[in-house]
């Protein structure tokens, strides 16, 4: 515990003082709430989904640059091969890296909630809220895993490159943007494979507090578990090259 | 005496590329070692595998009777690395207690600050920290959890005169104290300074292992030089002419300068210099071939 404690200060210390890391992360979801989802008409679901959507675009950005440009940086200082020389296992360094994450990514979720209680037409149940909460949660495991995989299959300088260049247009297909119903035919039909929708799908029914189709829950799944794979391959490939 | 770091046979390839061969050598308590040698010699990758960073090819390697790179052999380790790169966001003062949180009988916060000279930069961001500046907060976070052994690979370069003397005297003050050191370097006045053994590896191979005391009285080698107008025949057949100067090199000096002087040469500015480490080695080294 005490040593999860001191990773996770200096963690939360190399984060929160870096603005111009932290600010677009955790502002822009609530922004970009604020410019696409807060006009939404209050009739119908879509204004109440818009507010889901954007905390899943919230959680999937933190993924993206916490943990992969933060991973690849990390795995190019030398830093972090002294970090190994202390008397620890790599556990609280790991624990401490996914907490600041969950921490950041929770501030951009409330952000994005808080932001539809001022500038909404509508908000977001309790019941709903805690469900949209708990959605989020669960989608932080696939979204890590692909933040991790861009971390270790990437230098530092392609990391932040490549995470916009997969981040943004993934939003978008995945309809955290726009709702799929106002998709054009062909971006409708590759909508629905992207990991993104089957984030997004978790998160609408938990507005409406069921389950998501079982398409989506088999989706999701398979996502998880092909990026776990993933992760898996890439961290053992990264660990024989820098200390095989 | 206690060994503290063994390795046995060690080999080590990356691809087709052999970089040690059948490394092996032990490190004492008390011990000061330097490991010697070329770029690319091996040097960082020993090192490497002594602290459990990479993975022997083959042979064994023990640290503190524990496999390197655990937390039980770790705790009794400090290491200073080459260029390590610290985030400019972070003071020095929160790095040593972020390395103190590790260990069980650390070295009290304060006690670092001033014996490395930290007190004016302690609560400082490291942004801008010169090059000398970060050294020694590395130097700090290696002794931070009060270590049996410290392994300091290239510990002074940046430091400029005064702070390699300042941090030469902690050096053998800890040594004094029980310590024990591995050290790679490139000053060799630092090495003699330091060490006590030295380990020079090249391709791989360990080509020379022994104490430097032991070197140097083996080789026993000084060179004396003088000046003179007219060398006579004694002088022309036993020295060398160089820039103004009569040198040689003799195990012998005090019979060779008598033979000097019975040979009727007339001589200024006679100088007896002691050979230096490095030129003792390599005479130890052909001696040896």
């Amino acid at each position: 515990m005490k040593l999860f404690l001191a990773h996770l200060k200096l963690q939360l210390k190399k984060t929160f003082r870096n603005p111009a890391f932290w600010a677009p992360t955790m502002l822009f979801p609530a922004m970009f709430y604020v410019f696409f989802g807060s006009t939404m008409s209050p009739d119908g679901i879509y204004s109440k989904f818009a507010i889901a959507s954007f905390c899943i675009y919230a959680v999937v950005g933190v993924a993206f640059y916490q943990f992969g440009a933060g991973i690849a940086q990390d795995r190019e200082e030398e830093f972090s091969t002294w970090v190994k020389t202390l008397p620890a296992s790599s556990l609280p360094n790991s624990l401490a890296q996914a907490s600041s994450a969950i921490i950041l990514a929770l501030g951009a979720v409330m952000l994005v909630i808080g932001a539809s209680h001022i500038f909404g037409k509508t908000q977001l149940a309790f019941n709903s809220t805690l469900a949209v909460l708990a959605v989020c949660l669960l989608i932080s495991i696939p979204a890590a895993l692909m933040g991790i995989a861009l971390g270790y299959a990437t230098s530092a300088k392609a990391a932040s490159a490549l995470a916009n260049l997969i981040f943004l247009p993934l939003a978008f297909l995945g309809g955290l943007w726009i709702p799929p119903i106002a998709m054009p035919e062909i971006v409708k039909s590759i909508s629905i494979w992207t990991p993104t929708r089957q984030m997004a799908e978790f998160a609408w029914s938990a507005v409406e507090l069921k389950l998501p189709d079982m398409q989506y829950i088999l989706g999701l799944g398979a996502y998880t578990l092909a990026f776990a794979m993933l992760v898996f391959w890439l961290v053992k490939r990264d660990g024989k090259k820098r200390f095989g | 005496m206690q060994t503290i770091v063994s390795l046995n046979n060690i080999s080590k390839a990356f691809g087709k590329s052999q970089v040690l061969k059948d490394l092996s050598f032990e490190v004492q308590k008390g011990q000061s070692i330097a490991l010697l040698g070329p770029n690319g010699a091996g040097k960082s990758t020993a090192l490497s595998i002594i602290l459990g960073l990479r993975q022997a090819s083959s042979g064994t390697v023990s640290l503190f009777s524990e496999t390197p790179g655990s937390a039980k052999a770790m705790k009794h380790v400090g290491v200073t690395a080459q260029n390590i790169d610290f985030s400019p966001l972070i003071t020095p003062s929160e790095l040593l207690n972020f390395a103190i949180s590790h260990y069980d009988k650390p070295h009290k916060k304060n006690y670092l600050i001033e014996t490395f000279g930290l007190r004016d930069i302690a609560n400082r961001r490291m942004q801008g920290f010169s090059g000398g500046e970060r050294r020694r907060v590395a130097i700090a976070l290696c002794f931070a959890g009060n270590p049996a052994l410290v392994v300091l690979d290239e510990p002074t370069s940046g430091l400029d005169a005064k702070g390699q003397s300042e941090f030469q005297t902690i050096i053998k003050d800890y040594i004094k104290s029980g310590g024990s050191v591995i050290l790679t370097s490139h000053y060799w006045q630092e090495i003699e300074s330091i060490s006590d053994h030295i380990i020079m590896i090249d391709k791989g191979k360990t080509i020379l292992s022994g104490g430097i005391r032991e070197i140097k009285t083996t080789v026993n080698v000084n060179k004396i030089s003088f000046s003179c107008t007219n060398p006579n025949q004694f002088t022309k057949k036993y020295f060398l002419y160089n820039k103004g100067e009569y040198t040689t090199t003799t195990s012998d000096s005090d019979s060779l300068i008598i033979q000097l002087i019975s040979s009727g040469q007339k001589f200024t500015n006679l100088k007896i210099t002691p050979r230096t480490l490095e030129e003792a080695i390599n005479i130890y080294r052909k001696k040896q071939e």
